[in-house]
């Protein structure tokens, strides 16, 4: 019995580690899988391809994109922060001095550092959105014939070549006369992941930046996008012209901005007296490239770090609204814009009157211009502060908090004044394209003062500068103008905080951009030695003087 | 004479818990220290591994955050892994154990053995390599039952005071005001431009300035004089009709008032013929030293042994705790820069601003629902501060942080014997956590108002699965030839399965569930992570006589973490010792009662690259799947390494145990030396890939270094005893090797660089070269490293620079126990030597006036000006940038001494209480963490191993709790 017991024990505890043969397989049960399960999910429902393509998208609106959310940081929201961090560059763009200002650094040069997280995240963001474009582009064969595929590697291509068009500007000087000069590094979907990857040269990248848009509007044509999230032949065309425009081909930008305008209109004036800009489908038919942003994206919990949130005047309980962090326009251009002009409307005055607050109420709690001045405790609402902008409206009414706002990325007007610039500058008439839109459109009271070369481009300058402001155009104009930043002239009180009160010139070496350190440490193409030096961060009152043909 | 000696020695024979069993002290080849009960439970903690500060020699330990049940860091003989895990693995009572430390409660604790070298713990193979701890629970003793009570109350205090900040509201303006006269005057401005910039400015929080007046001036007059001094006239207090403005004592406000904190635990244990058990049940409230902190324990055990058949022996022992950990959210070191910490805008908010929105007459206001009203800095009256928005104090207490959590500790086995000597056992563990942690957000005050109150509701099961099948046999040939070996199996599973969700707009302001809250549409995740571990081990042991001991363990692992190409790992060691005392030339050498050699060589593995979902699968390349738009958008977002395979290290050991003077003192000297290869690594890319990390298996790094650890009888009489001990630890830490592509110029980051022949933590910063005597501006040589001493003050040029090691060359403990007539007194301190860390709060305290709002260190008071051109602190000056710019001059000594602990008590004597049926009373008192000595006031560092940055490191994060105790003990 004693013996039976101990082999039956023995039996037991034998059995038992048989059946413990446990399984070493483990996958992820998750929103996050690994490439083989998004292979199996593909075999199986090949639509879910189009999936990777919205990602790419999406890449530039998300939250936290960059550094992610344990950060949290209040400058990570996609490219609108980037678009922010160029016009509080430039000269345009006034915001306080105080420690909400998570972008003071764009605004007193600091970020003209390797080591800060701004202009970290102007760089990897592009990057980070290179790679998933390389990937698509690699996961279909060259030689393919299917239309969805040929149309996703078409979108791909373009979104590549507008990444390209975000950083090129800011790393060298302009196009004309330093295409031999280095700029950034290129990656395709050809290159291995090789650590020695030095910076190409302006014209290898502007070659590379052409050569996708060629390809992308091939691929895309006949395609039908299934919103304004995503890139079509027009919105490839779009690009081009701005590429073109960048490098100067002139008649070549004048032509594509036309087809990338074709069957769009800009906004009515009668549509622009109201605080506008938050659906990329509340205009006529105005937009032509969107980012389409949904409450998933934004909601009440996380509208304080939102473009809304942000850039507009609007979002309750925002850095802007809640702690009066509020973006302004510099008071120089500001006193330029005729009465006239509709988009005069776009900025409350000195005395924070706009008529666009007319017929406005926020929450119901002020209407009109009360809404300026109006005050809701606990960091909800702060007083405007005189030039405060009221272009930007907000989603779901003025005082909401749900920031999921579109942003535009590409609109109409833009490419008319590509198209009237371009085409002064081939010898056509410009002149004339500024004026119907102009008139047509913004101020019917408006001539043309000048009629053609540089003046006539400065002109353009000026109307883009307002047509554009807050959309991210500041800088790259500047840079492909060769322009002095002015955002202060003698006998002017400026509305900038003092610490911002300076001239740069136009070939100051502290313009160009510094690459991460995070690169130049891994990159051994582009030792620290080799990033852009020179220059020294400017101090109030430097460049007292200087001029840039507009605000002159 | 012989014969008497040796069993002698077996009685006096030390029981060792090692891995997978009990061995011999004297028999043991490997390198273990235990800390038993009377150690743990001098100190008041209620995470065990908070007790280990400096009593075991080679065991460094750092705390992170003072939050009450949070884990120190364990770094066994320095740092093995760059990107793995240095975390030692936790074993208790013979179980893997990856639930909180703070679920065991202390009092259950028997003894902690720590596996220092292969020799000890390579059997564990897989997850061995950073060593092991064993926690070994207490068990009944054969007699009749005691019972044990144990009651103490105290209270905390913060533990580290803050830095010498300036603390008069007059001094803060007079050099705020300076520093905007400064940024006018010293690039070229006339004074009289200058004074009229800083009275235009010094208010003006859009501008620069302060935004805060919080002195009356008279009429016409202004705050600061030509002279940059406060008015003379000016009167702390202003009014502007609406409100009144009155600076408050932050510091005071929020860490003045002592917390309670109470713990009871009673447990009855004994022993018969066949059955052993152990009974426990304890409580304790921790209310740590802040709003709505706090950690709760009921914890109960039960254990029994059975010797069911003289063949079959069956035990469980089963642990239930329920610990709900109240931890306000941005507390820790990840939190630099949220003005929702309350240490960090404790610690750097200037001196001029109240905490409280006073009414006009200077009553502190309160609002239409009774509640006190703080100012946010904000909105909150009408004047704003330029920054550090938000007043944690104030919604501190009207938010609520909640961690219910359930962890069941099982254990269950059998034995059988089916021959003598040979047993075999099934034992199977089974550790559950359900986690319900509830989150909210008060929709009154702070950042919650927008939303309308904020609820977090999450929800996380993690089971974990041990089963192990051992076989071992125990044989003597010959009387001298002693044999033990052990064969089995053994496989972990551990799972986690989360839930969770969030939403706002709270229709009840106080419940923080998601049915309270409307908005649409709630935030829901879910997921489920499976880690599994499996392997085969054997082991032999040999002794001759109990004179010559030889080991060899080995072990074949398995991990779900790699590739199934790359799975498997062979470990292993050998173990040697010589019990020199034994030896007949040692006879006499009587003040040698024991002397044993040991030496030893094993490889271990480690698998653990991080703990994020990613890690899981390092292997594949991962991507995320979101909502945009209504469409499935996919994007990248871990770059996996199919080739990623395990992290190896080869540990070397050699040393001496010993006991000398009648065992009056004994210890131990060893020499380790511990090498890691194919290390686990997120190698950093250029960031124009798309993604920052690599995983790889790069290089290696080598740990070489000595150990003391030394017990001493002072003085021994009938009614006096005092004992002392000490230990030491000294070891340096080299890379030698790293992958090609990084060789020649390491793997540089913005602190720190990896290269071959540096450390893991040498720091890597711009040198700072002092004050230009010229014009005040700090000046860094540009670079160092390639030889450039040249002196710029431009901080874009100034290269990163190899400053060397930052590890403390020397740590350990002290500390000394007396007992004298019934008292007894015990006090022990930790000590670290030699190493340094970034103090990043002293750095953003130094700033020159550019983060207005932000108070200064009284050191700036010594700033460069033109009559005081002799000093290493820069000109105060508004415009110049201070915040982040990183150099050697903010790397200082991380030297420390911390008196962990002080403990005095009385024992009554036996005859006063032995009418009551007490058995035993001991009355007590202990203070615990009352202080640390450091290079500057304020500084910890004992939260760092070293490094640091501008926002890593610094005192933001929880402080240390100083507890001071009282308590008694009975039995019966």
């Amino acid at each position: 019995m004693k013996a039976y017991n101990k082999i039956f024990s023995a039996v037991a505890v034998g059995s038992m580690a048989l059946a413990s043969c446990t399984d070493l397989d483990t996958i992820p049960q998750n929103g996050t899988f690994t490439e083989d399960q998004k292979q199996e999910v593909v075999e199986m429902l090949p639509e879910r391809l189009a999936a990777d393509v919205t990602g790419m998208y999406a890449a530039n609106l998300t939250q936290f994109t960059i550094f992610g959310s344990s950060q949290g940081r209040g400058d990570d929201f996609g490219y609108p922060a980037v678009a922010l961090s160029n016009d509080l560059n430039g000269p345009d763009m006034v915001a306080p001095n105080n420690g909400y200002n998570w972008f003071s650094t764009c605004s007193e040069y600091s970020d003209r550092s390797d080591t800060y997280a701004n202009p970290y995240m102007r760089w990897a963001l592009f990057y980070n959105q290179i790679k998933m474009a390389n990937d698509i582009i690699n996961s279909i064969p060259s030689d393919t014939d299917d239309p969805v595929l040929i149309a996703y590697r078409g979108q791909a291509k373009a979104v590549r070549a507008f990444d390209y068009l975000n950083l090129a500007p800011y790393f060298q000087f302009k196009y004309k006369g330093n295409e031999d000069k280095p700029c950034i590094p290129i990656v395709t979907e050809q290159m291995d992941a090789d650590p020695n990857n030095p910076r190409a040269t302006v014209e290898e990248v502007y070659l590379q930046i052409i050569s996708d848009l060629d390809a992308a509007i091939a691929d895309l044509e006949g395609y039908v996008r299934n919103n304004h999230g995503e890139i079509d032949q027009q919105v490839a065309y779009g690009l081009r012209a701005r590429a073109n425009l960048y490098m100067e081909n002139w008649q070549a930008a004048a032509d594509d901005a036309a087809k990338a305008m074709a069957g769009y209109t800009p906004y009515q004036r009668t549509e622009l007296t109201q605080p506008m800009f938050v659906s990329s489908d509340e205009s006529g038919n105005g937009w032509i490239w969107a980012l389409e942003i949904t409450e998933s994206d934004y909601n009440a919990s996380n509208s304080l770090i939102s473009w809304p949130g942000v850039l507009g005047s609007f979002c309750e309980g925002s850095y802007s609204a809640g702690v009066g962090m509020y973006k302004s326009i510099n008071v120089l251009l500001f006193d330029m814009i005729p009465d006239s002009d509709v988009r005069k409307g776009w900025w409350v005055d000195e005395n924070l009157h706009s008529s666009n607050l007319t017929g406005q109420s926020w929450r119901g709690l002020a209407t009109g211009d009360d809404i300026a001045t109006l005050i809701v405790e606990n960091q909800g609402k702060a007083e405007f502060l005189p030039y405060t902008n009221v272009k930007f409206g907000m989603y779901g009414g003025l005082g909401n908090n749900v920031a999921a706002n579109d942003w535009p990325l590409m609109r109409a007007e833009e490419m008319i004044l590509i198209q009237a610039e371009a085409t002064a500058m081939a010898g056509g008439d410009g002149k004339s394209i500024l004026e119907n839109f102009i008139r047509n459109y913004r101020d019917p009271e408006y001539t043309c003062p000048v009629n053609s070369g540089t003046d006539f481009q400065d002109e353009v300058w000026f109307q883009r500068r307002v047509e554009l402001w807050g959309e991210g155009f500041s800088m790259a104009d500047i840079m492909r103008l060769g322009k002095n930043i002015v955002r202060v002239k003698s006998g002017v009180t400026s509305n900038f905080p003092e610490a911002y009160q300076f001239n740069i010139a136009a070939d100051d070496p502290w313009l160009l951009m510094r690459i991460p350190q995070d690169e130049t440490n891994s990159n051994t193409g582009i030792p620290p030695t080799a990033n852009n030096t020179g220059g020294t961060m400017p101090i109030q009152g430097d460049g007292m003087g200087l001029t840039d043909g507009v605000t002159d | 004479m012989k014969v008497v000696l040796k069993s002698d020695a077996e009685v006096l024979d030390e029981v060792l818990v090692v891995a997978y069993g009990t061995a011999k002290k004297s028999a043991f080849t490997g390198s273990a220290s235990t800390i038993k009960a009377d150690k743990i439970e001098a100190r008041t903690v209620s995470n065990v591994t908070n007790a280990l500060a400096g009593q075991v020699a080679g065991v460094q330990i750092t705390q992170t955050n003072g939050q009450p049940g949070t884990s120190a860091s364990i770094r066994i003989r320095g740092v093995g892994s760059m990107s793995a895990s240095n975390s030692p693995l936790y074993v208790v009572d013979g179980v893997p154990y990856d639930g909180e430390i703070s679920a065991i409660n202390p009092q259950d604790i028997e003894s902690m053995t720590v596996l220092k070298d292969a020799a000890a713990n390579a059997i564990y193979g897989a997850r061995g390599a950073n060593g092991v701890v064993l926690i070994t629970t207490k068990r009944g003793e054969r007699g009749e039952a005691k019972v044990t009570f144990d009651a103490k109350w105290g209270s905390n205090k913060r533990g580290v005071p803050n830095y010498d900040v300036m603390t008069d509201p007059a001094m803060y303006y007079e050099t705020a005001y300076r520093a905007l006269y400064n940024s006018q005057f010293y690039n070229g401005k006339s004074a009289s431009e200058s004074y009229a910039y800083a009275d235009r400015v010094l208010l003006d929080a859009n501008n620069g300035g302060l935004g805060y007046l919080v002195y009356t001036v008279p009429e016409g007059q202004k705050l600061i004089g030509t002279n940059f001094k406060l008015n003379p006239n000016a009167t702390l207090g202003y009014s502007d009709g609406s409100y009144y403005y009155t600076p408050d004592d932050w510091y005071d406000e929020i860490f003045g008032k002592g917390n309670l904190r109470q713990e009871y635990n009673v447990t009855i244990s004994g022993a018969s013929d066949k059955l052993s058990y152990y009974v426990s049940a304890g409580y304790l409230d921790d209310n740590g030293i802040i709003d709505n902190s706090g950690f709760e324990r009921f914890s109960g055990r039960a254990k029994a042994d059975y010797q069911a058949k003289p063949w079959l022996k069956v035990g469980t022992n089963i642990a239930y705790t329920y610990y709900n950990i109240k931890s306000p959210s941005g507390q820790t070191s990840d939190d630099w820069g949220s003005t929702g910490n309350l240490f960090y805008i404790s610690n750097l908010i200037a001196p001029i601003y109240p905490m409280y929105v006073r009414n006009a007459d200077g009553s502190i206001k309160v609002d239409d629902r009774g509640m006190t009203v703080y100012d946010f800095g904000s909105g909150s009256t009408n004047f704003n501060r330029p920054t550090l928005m938000g007043n944690p104090a104030g919604t501190l207490s009207l938010d609520d942080q909640n961690t219910y959590s359930d962890m069941l500790s099982t254990k269950w086995y059998a034995t059988i014997t089916p021959i003598e000597g040979l047993s075999i056992t099934a034992t199977l563990g089974a550790n559950v956590l359900n986690q319900r942690a509830n989150a909210l957000q008060n929709p009154f005050y702070g950042s919650g108002v927008s939303a309308q109150g904020y609820v977090s509701v999450e929800h996380q099961r993690i089971f974990d699965i041990n089963q192990q099948y051992m076989a071992t046999y125990k044989t003597t040939f010959n009387n001298v030839h002693n044999l033990d070996l052990l064969a089995g199996f053994e496989s972990y599973s551990h799972k986690i399965q989360y839930l969770g969700g969030s939403n706002s707009m709270l229709y009840n302001p106080f419940i923080g569930e998601l049915n309270n809250a409307i908005n649409t549409p709630p935030s829901v995740s879910s997921y489920t992570n499976e880690y599994v571990t499996m392997g085969y081990l054997a082991r032999a042991q040999y002794d001759y006589d109990g004179k010559y001991f030889v080991s060899a363990s080995y072990r074949r692992d398995a991990s779900s973490r790699f590739h199934p190409d790359h799975r498997w790992g062979n470990f292993g060691s050998v173990g040697l010792a010589w019990l020199m005392s034994k030896e007949t030339f040692m006879e006499d050498l009587t003040w040698i009662n024991m002397l044993k050699l040991k030496a030893s060589y094993g490889v271990q593995g480690n698998d653990n690259l991080g703990t994020g979902s990613a890690y899981y699968y390092a292997y594949a390349d991962q991507f995320t799947v979101n909502n945009s738009n209504g469409d499935y958008s996919v994007v990248f977002a871990y770059k996996g390494n199919k080739d990623l395979t395990w992290e190896t290290s080869h540990a070397f050991n050699v040393g001496f145990d010993f006991e000398l003077f009648g065992s009056r003192l004994n210890g131990t000297v060893e020499y380790f030396s511990r090498k890691t290869s194919d290390l686990l690594y997120n190698q950093p890319v250029p960031i124009s890939f798309g993604y920052s990390t690599v995983p790889k298996n790069v290089g290696s790094i080598i740990n070489k270094g000595i150990e003391l650890d030394l017990n001493g009888v002072l003085y021994r009489s009938k009614n006096i005893e005092w004992g002392a001990n000490f230990n030491l630890t000294h070891y340096k830490n080299k890379i030698t090797d790293l992958d090609p592509t990084v060789k020649e110029n390491g793997i540089r980051y913005s602190n720190a660089i990896y290269r071959i022949g540096g450390s893991l933590y040498n720091a890597y910063l711009p040198v700072y070269a002092g004050v230009n005597p010229e014009n005040g501006l700090p000046q860094y040589y540009v670079d160092p490293d390639n030889g450039d001493y040249t002196i710029t003050t431009n901080y874009e040029l100034a290269q990163q620079s190899d400053l060397g090691s930052t590890l403390a060359k020397v740590y350990g403990g002290f500390g000394t126990t007396l007992n004298v007539y019934g008292f007894d007194l015990g006090i022990q301190l930790s000590y670290q030597l030699g190493g340094k860390v970034y103090d990043g709060t002293y750095e953003a305290l130094m700033q020159t006036g550019d983060l207005m709002g932000q108070n200064f260190h009284k050191d700036v008071l010594n700033a460069w000006t033109p009559e005081n051109p002799n000093t290493d602190i820069p000109r105060m000056c508004t415009s110049d940038i201070s915040s982040q710019r990183m150099s050697s001059r903010f790397l200082v000594s991380s030297d420390y001494l911390s008196f962990n602990n002080v403990t005095i008590g009385y024992t009554l004597p036996k005859r006063w209480i032995a009418k009551l049926g007490i058995s035993n009373l001991r009355l007590y008192v202990t203070g615990d963490n009352l202080g640390v000595i450091t290079c500057r006031k304020g500084f910890d560092p004992r939260q760092y191993f070293g490094l640091g940055s501008s926002t890593g490191s610094g005192n933001f994060s929880y402080s240390a709790l100083r507890t001071i105790t009282g308590g008694v003990t009975l039995n019966f």
